[in-house]
């Protein structure tokens, strides 16, 4: 089974980055479309239907904070699992993120490994 | 005889920040070196800030020369260092900083709050305002990258 992802970070640099470590590590995607920005993601995902969704958090324009609590206001984007990718590690940053909505937290440096273990957590891939 | 200490662990953390990020984001190794080059001298280099806002507020501002950026820019692009844009080369030294300042900041103070603003690149002799509080100079496989933080 394959699964639609969108990528959100203001850095096409990173956004490419995590494109190709996804496909490094294995992780079955269909489609992996990107946004610059919260606001681009929120236009995206009116047009197309996605599996789950990475963000950055610092971005111009909309920010993650703000985009992921647009999710949360959202009936249909709320069931959309989020894991956020970010620089900062720090226990306010991460509290405050889940407690937003998002359903995983991946700190950058990040292996392929520990990406595609979070991504297969939050689609319910189960290798048990 | 405190501060050298807390300068020193500053030092290392920076350094542990910035080699984490190389290592794992840019399948770059550090290699043995005795002195690295004099930080302060100019060169064809890049040099890319990162502010953050906080308590305390301040910048990191990341050093590297041109061909060193190039190649770092080439593994993370997975595309040929040759072929890359300026643009490119920036963007990824705008990330490169982004995620040493993010790592750097997190281990100094984990029960903190900071705020990381958009990288800006800059000419190599300028310097971010306020009092530069650590730095590192790590010898990586295609060179050498220099590592500064300031605080306000």
């Amino acid at each position: 089974m394959s699964f639609s992802v969108l990528v959100v970070d203001d850095s096409k640099a990173m956004r490419g980055f995590i494109r190709r470590v996804m496909d490094l590590s294995g992780f079955e995607y269909s489609q992996c479309l990107e946004a610059g920005n919260g606001q681009e993601a929120l236009d995206l995902l009116d047009l197309e239907p996605v599996d789950v969704i990475l963000t950055d958090i610092n971005m111009p324009e909309m920010n993650g904070e703000e985009f992921l609590r647009h999710l949360e206001e959202d009936e249909e984007f709320r069931m959309i699992p989020v894991l956020v990718v970010s620089t900062d590690a720090t226990e306010n940053r991460i509290r405050e993120m889940m407690s937003i909505g998002a359903k995983g937290y991946l700190t950058k440096p990040f292996v392929p490994e520990d990406l595609r273990g979070q991504l297969e957590r939050l689609v319910g891939v189960d290798h048990g | 005889m405190a501060d050298q200490i807390e300068q020193d662990q500053v030092n290392q953390t920076i350094a542990e920040a910035a080699c984490d990020v190389v290592e794992t984001m840019f399948f770059t190794s550090i290699v043995e070196e005795n002195e690295p080059p004099d930080p302060a001298a100019s060169a064809a280099g890049l040099a890319t800030k990162v502010e953050f806002r906080g308590e305390p507020a301040g910048a990191f501002r990341v050093r590297l020369l041109h061909p060193v950026a190039s190649a770092m820019a080439g593994v993370f692009l997975s595309a040929d260092e040759e072929e890359l844009s300026d643009d490119q080369i920036n963007g990824v030294m705008g990330e490169l900083t982004n995620m040493i300042a993010g790592a750097a900041l997190s281990r100094l103070d984990p029960k903190g709050k900071f705020r990381l603003q958009s990288p800006e690149s800059m000419t190599e002799l300028a310097v971010p305002a306020g009092k530069r509080v650590g730095s590192c100079s790590l010898p990586l496989e295609c060179g050498w990258l220099h590592v500064d933080l300031w605080v306000e």
